[in-house]
């Protein structure tokens, strides 16, 4: 239902639009808390607040909205002590959240931001401690102070936890090569949609390390306005762990011209790349992110991104396991329920289980190129995610 | 090419060195004349472009400021081709900045060598000099040896928040890679008369030396 209500984005004067605007504000309000109060909480349905116009609006409802998201309980326990001098990390922590000033709301009285600067390095040599199978790495602090200031150190704690161990897994590791890895899905995701700026960008060899900030903080280390960051991340927290990379492509798309009319020479397109607009139109940008999600899956890009450079196979296979522990709780329904019939039935009725799901996504799919840059559009693809790991039923225990 | 006159030289410069010794400070210093306390950690690399004119001609240097941290290492190294000259930078009041100096020029060595051979020209910076010299006294260490040791072409106590030494750094890395360059293109074009080296620009340079 909400789909049909975002699609509708008619032309109207800026009074009416404001007018509009409050309404559906209200009314998106109203459907959180319906979402909310439902027993179990109704995650598919805040899955697609979260993504479709406005996101999940204001701070305190994302207080109540990302724990679901992430599936971390509303209530958590205390949080033991940090000890700070015997943590291999805590020198390297404490340099970059020194130099974290610009994070911090411009207003904010020195004594309350240095308060929250220590929150900030406990939460993350907490994580890190109880976690000995993660790697710090620079631009962690970032994602971190961005749930530090909408929810507070104890859910911040147990949701950047949560987030570490997915969605941050693969940048966590001992070596940086998984997320050379994931960078790489940028260029085919950009020939797909402009095979000029695809061709131009790799004859000027500018590489991806110009998308590689915005990719492990989710963009906060770049952008100056904490209400886009917090609207990224309502993106980002609903939707598969590739659609950072997604977003990132989506940006360069955008400034096609200017990156077209710029010197083809690495430094000069790295520069320009790398200086991210401020005044992007993010709504737009987050429904086309959603749009090339379901038109170029990270399946149907796997090939291409590994070409661009070797890798082990089973790096990917890791990947996409981790993966799967994001999927929608509706999902994992269905799919328990395919592999019960998968089970229970011949061999015949397997292949028709199996079948059903790239059906369906064709349909989707038309769907969705049919709505150009209908807002909301992306939420579907979180359904088209699902459909498309549907199939391999033996990663899920 | 005999003409000097209104010779454009473009040079890329790598700088390196430990996370929060000012690199990008050194760089924002030295390209946008400003400084503030608030840089954020530099996450993979930043690029700045920097026109001089020297003597007749005209210098673009092109200055690399790559990430601190050793995970980034291998994404990073790419950077490194084709660069003419380097920094490598440490903090003075942290020991370990120093410590670590060693590690980034050996690690500069084996990524990159000059057409001819030779590594490229390498500047070392003291900086944060103005917030004292712990580890340039206490340690005893002999900075001009330490250089001559290891390859520097020089090294400056320097302090992008005060702005000391950083342009005269600059020339002199500036000063090592014209020597370097014009070193190849002896060695290509045996007929080329050299230019003096001891051309001054930019005052002294007490502390510079030349490398061979």
């Amino acid at each position: 239902t909400t789909m049909k209500k975002s699609i509708s984005v008619g032309a109207s004067s800026p009074v009416n639009g404001r007018q509009d605007w409050d309404s559906k504000r209200r009314r998106k309000t109203a459907e959180i808390s319906q979402a909310l109060s439902v027993s179990p909480v109704d995650v598919a349905a805040l899955r697609r607040m979260a993504i479709s116009e406005g996101g999940l609006l204001t701070d305190e409802i994302r207080c109540q909205v990302w724990p679901r998201l992430l599936n971390v309980p509303p209530q958590v326990l205390d949080q033991e002590p940090v000890d700070r001098e015997n943590n291999k990390d805590y020198n390297q922590v404490l340099l970059d959240v020194q130099r974290s000033l610009r994070r911090f709301p411009p207003g904010m009285p020195d004594e309350q931001r240095e308060g929250l600067q220590e929150e900030l390095i406990d939460i993350i040599l907490r994580v890190l401690k109880r976690n000995p199978q993660l790697h710090y790495y620079q631009g962690y602090h970032d994602i971190v102070v961005t749930f530090l200031l909408v929810l507070g150190e104890r859910l911040a704690t147990a949701l950047v936890e949560k987030l570490s161990t997915h969605h941050l897994r693969d940048f966590m590791d001992p070596t940086m090569d998984n997320t050379k890895h994931i960078l790489n899905y940028l260029m085919p995701i950009i020939e797909k949609v402009n095979p000029e700026v695809h061709d131009f960008m790799q004859q000027a060899e500018v590489g991806t390390v110009f998308a590689l900030s915005w990719l492990i903080t989710w963009f906060g280390h770049v952008l100056s306005d904490f209400r886009h960051v917090v609207r990224l991340y309502d993106f980002f927290l609903a939707c598969h762990p590739l659609m950072p990379i997604y977003f990132a492509a989506v940006i360069v798309l955008y400034r096609e011209e200017e990156v077209l009319e710029c010197e083809c020479d690495m430094a000069m397109v790295h520069h320009l790349l790398s200086q991210i607009p401020q005044d992007l139109p993010y709504e737009t940008l987050i429904s086309r992110a959603g749009d090339l999600f379901v038109q170029f899956p990270p399946s149907e890009l796997a090939k291409e991104a590994a070409s661009h450079e070797s890798m082990a196979t089973s790096t990917f296979k890791d990947f996409e396991l981790a993966s799967t522990q994001q999927r929608p709780d509706s999902v994992l329904r269905r799919r328990r329920r395919q592999k019960q019939s998968a089970l229970e039935g011949s061999a015949a009725n397997s292949v028709v289980a199996v079948a059903q799901p790239s059906a369906a996504r064709r349909f989707v799919r038309l769907a969705v190129m049919g709505l150009t840059v209908a807002l909301g559009a992306a939420a579907l693809a979180v359904v088209n995610t699902a459909l498309e790991w549907a199939p391999k039923l033996d990663l899920f225990p | 090419m005999q003409n000097n006159h209104h010779k454009e030289h473009l040079y890329k410069i790598l700088v390196i060195g430990d996370l929060g010794v000012g690199k990008t400070s050194i760089i924002k210093r030295y390209v946008h004349h400003n400084f503030s306390p608030n840089y954020r950690a530099t996450i993979g690399v930043d690029f700045a472009l920097k026109v001089l004119n020297w003597d007749q001609e005209t210098v673009r240097l092109q200055l690399w400021d790559i990430a601190g941290q050793e995970r980034f290492g291998n994404m990073t190294r790419v950077y490194y081709r084709e660069a003419m000259g380097a920094f490598i930078v440490f903090d003075v009041t942290r020991p370990a900045s120093f410590e670590a100096v060693t590690k980034w020029k050996e690690d500069l060595d084996s990524k990159l060598t000059l057409a001819n051979g030779k590594h490229v020209a390498t500047v070392l910076l003291a900086n944060k000099c103005d917030q004292g010299r712990d580890v340039l006294t206490n340690n005893g260490i002999k900075m001009e040896q330490f250089c001559q040791e290891n390859g520097f072409v020089g090294w400056y106590e320097t302090s992008a928040k005060e702005n000391i030494n950083i342009d005269e750094a600059a020339n002199c890395l500036v000063k090592h890679i014209m020597a370097s360059e014009n070193d190849m293109l002896q060695s290509e074009v045996p007929d080329t008369v050299t230019p003096q080296l001891e051309k001054d620009k930019g005052g002294t340079c007490s502390s510079c030396f030349r490398s061979q």
